[in-house]
Formats: C-alpha cells, sequence, structure tokens
C-alpha cells in the first residue's frame, strides 16, 4: 500500500544528507532525496527548524520485524519474519542487496561488531542463525529454547542472550564459541534483552507473565523480578544511569525503572502498542515504535514526546544508525519495508507534540465491500448502517 | 472485525488466528488493504467507532481503558458495561507448543527490537 521511492540516490544517502535542502529542491523527476519532510508545526507549532525528514522507504520482504545497521559496513540488516530471510540494504542505494534465507520466523536481529556477525532469532524453529555479513550467509545455526524473540550483545562480556518465549527461559551464549553456556529460568513470553554493563546486569522482560527478570550477569541468578503493565516486549538501559525503560505494548506505556533503587520510577503513555524502543546515541531521548499508530515517538526521558515520526504501517523494531547520528531505521510489518528517517532536533522542542483528533473523526465510514472470513461472500461495511458499531481492525502477526 | 497487511494467505492465516483466540462473530478480509487506505489507517490494533448515522466518532482506543471510554462515549453513560481491567483478558493457551503458535500469531510479538 505504500508507494515506495526505492533506487538510486544520485550521490549516494551521505551525500543527500549533506545537501538534502538543495537537492530536493533540484532533484529530477524520479529521483527524490526526500519522500516527506516533517513540518516544524507538528512538534514545536512555531515554526522553528524541522523536527524529522524522511530520507526513503525500502520494500524488504514479509513482516520485518528487526533491523540493525552493520557498524563496520552500515548494510542495514532486516529480519522478515515471515519471509524467514534476512534482507541485506545498501545504505547508499536504499536498496535490497542481498537476501538471506534463515530459520523459521526470525524476529530478533543483533550485530557482533567485534567478529562481524548477525544473529537472528528463529522462533519458530527455536534456534539462532549466525550470519557471516561478508560472506552473506548463515555459517551456524545455535539451538536454544522454545520460541526465541529477543536477543542482546554484550560485546564486552562476549555474550549473547535470547530471551525463549515458549520456553520461559533466557538462554546465554557464547559469541566467540557459538554455543550456549547457560539457560536462566525467565518467565512466560520471555523475549526482549538488555544489559547494564556497568552493573553487571541483565534484564529479561516477559511478554505474557507482564514482569521482568533481573538476572546477575556473573552468576545467571535471577536477582529481582518486577511486575509490569500488559505486554511488555522491547526494552533500553541508559548506559550512563542505568535506568531501565520498557514498552508495555498492550498497555501502551513506557515504564522506567531507576538504575539503583530497581524499582519503577515512572509510566509514560505513548501513542498506540508501542512495540520497538531504542536509546538514542545521546542518551537523552527514546526512540519508539508505535505499532498501532503507523509512527515512531522520539520522546524525552522524562516522557514528553518530542516529535511523531510518520513512518510505514504497522512499524516495530527501530535503532540508530550508529554510524550516523540521528538517523534511524524502522521496520514496518504491515507494510513490509523500512523506512529511513533523520531525528532533526537537537533538544526539546518549545511545545511537544499535541494530540491530534484522526481526519476520518466526524466523517461518515467509507461504504466498502469486502468478503467474510468464514464464507468468502461480499459483504458491505453498509448492512451495519442504523446502528451503533465498532469495528477493530487487526493483523494475525 | 477486519484483517488487512497480511502480505500473503491472507484467509489461512486469519482464520488460524481467529481459532487460535476464540474469535468469534463477523471477520472481514480487506486483502488490499482497501479500507485502511480509505481510513487512514497506519497501525494495528485499531479500533473505528461508527454512530447510527454512520458518523466516525473515534478512531485508536486500543487498551482495555480507552476501549472501554470509546465504547461508553458511543453508547451513552447508562450502557451495561462490565469495566474494563488494565491486563485484559488475552486468552493464552496452556500447552507450551501453543503458545508458541499464539506468539507467532498474537500481533505483537516480544521482540527485542
Amino acid at each position: 500500500m505504500t508507494a515506495l521511492r526505492e533506487g538510486p540516490l544520485e550521490d549516494g544517502l551521505s551525500a543527500a544528507l549533506d545537501d538534502l535542502d538543495a537537492r530536493s529542491e533540484t532533484a529530477t523527476s524520479g529521483e527524490p532525496a526526500v519522500i516527506e519532510s516533517g513540518p516544524s508545526c507538528r512538534v514545536d507549532g512555531a515554526g522553528e527548524g524541522r523536527g524529522y525528514r524522511i530520507l526513503g522507504e525500502v520494500e524488504v520482504g514479509l513482516d520485518p520485524e528487526g533491523v540493525v545497521v552493520h557498524g563496520a559496513t552500515g548494510r542495514i540488516y532486516v529480519a522478515c519474519s515471515r519471509s524467514n530471510s534476512v534482507a541485506v540494504v545498501d545504505p547508499d542505494r536504499l536498496r535490497v542487496i542481498e537476501t538471506i534465507p534463515v530459520g523459521g520466523e526470525p524476529i530478533d536481529i543483533v550485530v557482533d561488531e567485534r567478529t562481524g556477525r548477525v544473529f537472528t532469532a528463529d522462533a519458530r524453529s527455536d534456534q539462532l542463525s549466525v550470519i557471516d555479513a561478508a560472506a552473506a550467509k548463515v555459517v551456524a545455526t545455535i539451538g536454544v529454547g522454545s520460541y526465541p524473540a529477543g536477543l542482546c550483545v554484550d560485546e564486552e562480556g562476549r555474550r549473547l542472550y535470547a530471551g525463549d518465549a515458549a520456553g520461559s527461559t533466557m538462554s546465554v551464549v557464547d559469541l566467540d564459541r557459538l554455543e550456549r553456556i547457560g539457560v536462566v529460568d525467565a518467565e512466560l513470553g520471555a523475549g526482549a534483552v538488555a544489559v547494564d554493563p556497568r552493573a553487571r546486569r541483565v534484564y529479561c522482560v516477559n511478554f505474557i507473565a507482564s514482569s521482568v527478570s533481573i538476572v546477575d550477569a556473573g552468576s545467571l541468578e535471577v536477582t529481582a523480578r518486577l511486575p509490569l503493565l500488559a505486554g511488555p516486549c522491547a526494552i533500553a538501559v541508559h548506559q550512563e544511569s542505568g535506568d531501565v525503560f520498557i514498552a508495555d505494548s498492550l498497555a501502551s506505556t513506557i515504564t522506567r525503572i531507576d538504575g539503583r533503587t530497581i524499582e519503577k520510577a515512572a509510566e509514560m503513555a505513548v501513542p498506540n502498542a508501542p512495540v520497538g524502543l531504542s536509546m538514542g546515541s545521546r542518551g537523552d531521548r527514546l526512540y519508539v515504535g508505535n505499532r498501532g499508530d503507523g509512527t515512531v515517538s522520539v520522546m524525552g526521558l522524562d516522557g514528553t514526546e518530542w516529535s511523531r515520526i510518520p513512518v510505514g504501517a504497522a512499524p516495530g523494531g527501530v535503532c540508530e544508525d550508529p554510524l550516523h547520528p540521528g538517523r534511524l531505521l524502522v521496520a514496518n510489518a504491515g507494510s513490509g519495508t523500512i523506512t529511513v528517517a533523520e531525528d532533526l532536533l537537537d533538544g526539546p522542542p518549545t511545545t511537544p507534540v499535541a494530540a491530534e483528533r484522526h481526519p476520518m473523526v466526524g466523517k461518515k465510514m467509507p461504504s466498502v465491500s469486502l468478503p467474510d472470513l468464514w464464507t468468502e461472500q461480499l459483504r458491505d461495511l453498509g448492512e451495519w448502517a442504523g446502528r451503533k458499531y465498532v469495528v477493530n481492525v487487526f493483523a494475525s502477526w | 472485525m477486519v484483517d488487512v497487511w497480511e502480505g500473503t494467505g491472507a484467509f489461512a492465516e486469519a482464520r488460524t488466528f481467529c481459532k487460535l483466540w476464540g474469535v468469534e462473530g463477523t471477520v472481514l478480509v480487506d486483502e488490499a488493504g482497501e479500507l485502511v487506505e480509505r481510513l487512514g489507517i497506519r497501525g494495528v490494533p485499531t479500533n473505528i467507532f461508527v454512530d447510527a448515522d454512520g458518523t466516525v466518532t473515534a478512531i485508536g482506543a486500543s487498551t482495555p481503558r480507552e476501549l472501554e471510554a470509546a465504547v461508553r462515549e458511543l453508547l451513552g453513560p447508562d450502557a451495561p458495561l462490565e469495566e474494563a481491567t488494565p491486563t485484559g483478558d488475552w486468552h493464552w493457551q496452556t500447552d507450551p507448543d501453543r503458545i508458541g503458535e499464539q506468539l507467532s500469531v498474537r500481533g505483537n510479538r516480544p521482540t527485542g527490537s
């Protein structure tokens, strides 16, 4: 459903970024450098500057969930869970240059920069795939617990952690030997994992149990557990303060946990169904992928929403390009794309994002005929005319 | 309910989803994304509230409390509704293999990204 602007950028994306405004005025037909720019009124209401810029959207495969940038090459790796593959995107041309088959339903994806290896959590195969980035192929698989869904690399500690959702465990993998060396009892729905390297602490978020298990990285013992709001599914740790941020997808909040006391410090509202979360490299903001809203929120650590970037349909994983601070990669599960955007804010805007009424509110429901799931007979929404009703729009993934 | 953005095998995927989660009632399949495009829907889950004269009164409201508030507004303050719970009722299976199936079709995976 998305009009893609896939294709070569005249001088490469990096050059385009340096001279974006000039190029957008002079770009020849079919070679736009920018497909959408964020008007300042979204952010500060006073017209100063821009809150964001959309640099492109690339079709990658079915149901992309996880996205990561390979620091050594700048290439973008996308876990396409319903394609059972990883798409490799050239960051300059914004084009898929490789498609690497992996196991069933890869959800999360991470890079070990020291070796250059890329890892996927193949949920339906109960394994991790190990990709040699240079060879662009899977060179090993590592068996883990049932339905691995979240990954985290501890580069210094040479460990990879995987949350095994259906197995209620967290697997610990030696990054160099590529072997599972430990299993930690977590809880049902164990998925997203994050490491606080200073405190030698590992956090494993349990989606179904609505909790977070806190693990000592040395002993691999669970030292604490905190209850969370419904559907926690993504986590980020502030590398200086040790504060922990968790996206509660079914409650539409971000929970902040004080890294010193390990107690809940705040619950911060976000637009709708936050599924992706990452800490900005400047340490002053979060990036939140709002699956129910088709946006990424740029959020201050106090919960103030600085800007809201429209991306593709039903976004999930979001990461910042380590080579280009402020550049965001967003996996859009609904549209089968990644969005490349740029966060232009230097700090909090003068006016945070205000709630907006959906443009369809107050208008007539369109008359659309769609097939019934069970009979496949066409039915028109008009048949509910004269009654009050609610339409729930959903996807099976 | 309207199923969208399946990419491939929409009917099979949606049927599996509905059976696994015990979804009852009318389900339509928007394979081409026609409805969501006309309504400007950009994410899931999204609820659309429609009044008796066919006017859209609200869009969004995905958490139990938001849903309850929007339904109350649609039906009026005296509508006999059960109070929403913060956690909702997600009908998880008890067999680990079935939980895996639910996770793979549940709409919000426990992704780490």
